[in-house]
């Protein structure tokens, strides 16, 4: 399994995009008296210091480009010089297509590439300042949904600056989609076309390898944001909506009831009898390791416990759904079908 | 320890006899002075560079005097639109939280009775959380003010009645009411967060630890009208405060219509409160920090006591919420959470000194 180390900003970042609205709540409560800790001992940080003037690299052919966010603010961009992302996954979409040297700032989410990760951070969602935003000089932002207060965004856009927020997607054709609509708004269309088509052609040999697979384990996702936070199955609408099915297996998780992210009850997990559980890192550290994970009520009597069948992501590639997530579907599909050929 | 000045509300007696006291004219002052200093540094600071003097010229080009100061139109639409609605929401909100405060505590006789603790403020939490649900499209910011009061004095009445036995206030009983409305309220707002998929109800973190990073200038205006009342109004009571601090039956031998007083400055100060966590959610202790400072410097006569503390609050807030958004940057740390960590100790001091004077709980 694809697992890469998360560097230390990892513990605040964004999880799944999925649907439960405010599930970053509790956790960031705890975090954030680890941070003030931190900060009252470690000093300054990067993320204050303004940068240098704008440059213009990169910018596409295809601006100026009119938005119509799934906020209903319109945003007219002009420039694509200095791109702030408010969320990993767009963080990722955009190094994809190139255009990572224009990145000047990003949110905690931001672990992958692992270039994004050294960039000035600009905040986390839900609890976002606009101050840090607006000292990166951006020429636009990219957010989603989650990227609030709205007032902040608000403020960003009073001084002027474009701030793209993206519905969320969900499902298998959600990592094309989403790469067409940032190359788009970058003025880069036919970059994002070629990723987008590369990027639906391995889903596609995947989905189309599972299809005749008679056999299909049931599976699980449980994900857990950070220590003490509540445990969640993710079913449908959320991200991983289908993708289980595309892999070749079948998700406990709507048999059990499951809507959207749903905290995690043992008789949901024993009921479902996965033999696969597929997590996270943030997970798996938030636990205290494999043996912690499996001490989870519930997690420790089933199949995929007792075969040791439990398949950990990095949480972007997981739940990002972006260009790796063709790669992530292989993965799948060759953890639950060891025979199965995919071209 | 027993040489400490007697700044219980029984010492309101002692008339203004220690000369050790300060007065209200040079304690108001020294305060408005921080509080000015406060605002000054806070304008300055933000990660957004802004010299000293870019600041002046841009509030004085928004007055209308060109001072020939240079500075850029980003400059000026972050000091303008985020830096100083913020600052101006904290100083509104400080002086609410810190005037209603003191008056809370002088109509409950309960040196202890902070907005937050007695459950006034989650009440308030719950009843904006709820109006913004149900009436945010037809009330617009409105909403938040009008069910925070309402939800408010619901709690207030709640722990007032709860609290009453044999013609006066249990201290005890008081403070654990407070626990177990603060626990409904809190839990109520922080449910809606949770169910109701629109960010205008905000999240559960804000209603519980507080926030002033969603101010604007229609936000401050709003909330404005709401606390200026509390100004106005609770010092209006200041002297019947100081009677009742006698003891009931005298303050009513003095004159003093002690029951409708208390529901009065009960309303006043809740609707106060109430339009302060509508604002920037439950930001606790302010109410209890500022007040008993006050009475330390000054001593419990609420003509001193009231005004001073709303000024003292709102240097206090703004400051708070300079650390609040930028020791940890990019992250905006719940400004309550800073209040708490001063706020929580002193409480606890409090609470044993004022077990002390009453004896023991029993």
């Amino acid at each position: 399994m694809k697992r890469l180390a998360i560097p230390e900003t990892g513990n605040l970042a964004r999880g799944a995009s999925a649907r439960s609205p405010r599930r970053w709540v509790g956790p960031i409560a705890v975090l954030l008296v680890s941070a003030l800790i931190a900060t009252a001992c470690g000093g300054d940080d990067a993320a204050a210091t303004t940068t240098a003037a704008p440059t213009t690299t990169g910018t596409g052919g295809g601006l100026p480009v009119v938005y119509t966010g799934a906020d209903g603010v319109e945003s007219t961009i002009t420039d694509a010089g200095r791109i702030v992302t408010l969320s990993g996954e767009f963080t990722e979409i955009v190094f994809a297509l190139g255009l990572g040297g224009n990145v000047v700032g990003v949110d905690l989410s931001s672990v992958y590439p692992e270039e994004a990760a050294d960039l000035p951070k600009v905040g986390v969602e839900r609890l976002l300042l606009a101050e840090p935003i607006i000292a990166q000089n951006p020429t636009v932002v990219l957010g989603d949904v989650d990227a609030t207060p709205v007032e902040v965004i608000d403020q960003v856009r009073q001084t002027g600056i474009p701030v793209v927020i993206f519905p969320r997607y969900e499902g298998v054709d959600a990592p094309a989609t989403k790469i067409r609509e940032v190359a788009r708004v970058l003025g880069i269309p036919e970059t994002g076309e070629e990723l987008a088509a590369s990027v639906q052609e391995e889903i596609d040999a995947v989905v189309a390898a599972t299809a005749a697979v008679e056999e299909r384990p049931p599976a699980a996702v449980v994900y857990l944001a950070n220590r003490g936070s509540t445990i969640l199955m993710l079913g449908d609408n959320t991200v991983m909506e289908g993708l289980l099915e595309a892999a070749g297996a079948i998700d406990v998780a709507p048999a059990a009831g499951a809507d959207g992210m749903m905290p995690l009850t043992p008789e949901a997990l024993a009921g479902g009898a996965p033999d696969y559980i597929i997590t996270t890192d943030r997970g798996i550290d938030a636990t205290g390791g494999l043996e912690g994970f499996l001490e989870i009520p519930g997690v420790g009597e089933t199949p995929a416990a007792a075969a040791g069948n439990i398949l950990v992501f990095e949480d972007l590639y997981l739940l990002g759904l972006g260009p790796r997530t063709g790669q992530l579907l292989r993965d799948l599909a060759t953890a639950f079908h060891p025979d199965l050929t995919i071209p | 320890m027993t040489t400490a000045p007697p700044a219980s509300p029984q010492a309101a007696t002692a008339g203004p006899a220690a000369s050790r006291r300060m007065g209200r004219a040079p304690l108001v002052a020294l305060l408005g002075v921080m509080l000015l200093a406060a605002i000054v540094v806070s304008l300055g600071v933000g990660a957004v560079q802004i010299s000293p003097a870019a600041v002046v010229g841009i509030i004085l080009d928004h007055l209308g005097i060109d001072s020939g100061i240079e500075f850029t139109a980003r400059q000026d639409a972050v000091l303008w639109s985020i830096r100083l609605p913020r600052v101006m929401l904290g100083v509104v909100v400080g002086a609410g939280l810190a005037v209603a405060g003191a008056a809370l505590q002088g109509i409950f006789r309960n040196p202890l009775a902070d907005p937050q603790l007695i459950g006034v403020s989650s009440g308030a939490a719950l009843g904006s959380a709820g109006a913004i649900a149900l009436a945010g499209g037809s009330l617009g910011l409105l909403a938040g003010p009008i069910g925070g009061f309402v939800g408010g004095m619901a709690a207030g009445l709640a722990v007032y009645a709860l609290a009453r036995h044999e013609g006066r206030t249990e201290v005890v009983t008081l403070i654990l009411a407070g626990i177990a409305v603060a626990a409904i309220g809190g839990a109520g707002a922080g449910m809606l967060s949770f169910v109701v998929d629109d960010p205008a109800i905000r999240t559960a973190l804000f209603w519980s630890l507080g926030s002033l990073s969603v101010a604007t200038w229609k936000l401050w205006w709003v909330t404005l009208p709401f606390v200026l009342a509390g100004l106005v109004v609770l010092p209006m009571f200041a002297r019947a405060l100081n009677l009742t601090l006698l003891g009931e039956r005298e303050a009513q031998h003095l004159g003093v219509d002690v029951e409708r007083v208390r529901m009065v400055v009960l309303a006043v100060a809740v609707l106060t409160v109430g339009a302060t966590v509508a604002a920037a959610g439950v930001i606790g202790f302010i109410g209890l920090l500022v007040p008993h400072g006050v009475r330390l410097a000054a001593g419990p006569d609420h003509r001193v006591v009231l005004p001073a503390s709303a000024v003292g609050g709102a240097a206090l807030v703004v400051l708070a919420d300079l650390a609040a958004r930028t020791m940890a940057s990019p992250i905006d740390v719940p400004v309550g959470l800073l209040t708490a960590v001063v706020g929580g100790p002193l409480f606890l001091w409090l609470l044993r000194r004022t077990r002390r004077e009453h004896g023991g709980w029993g």
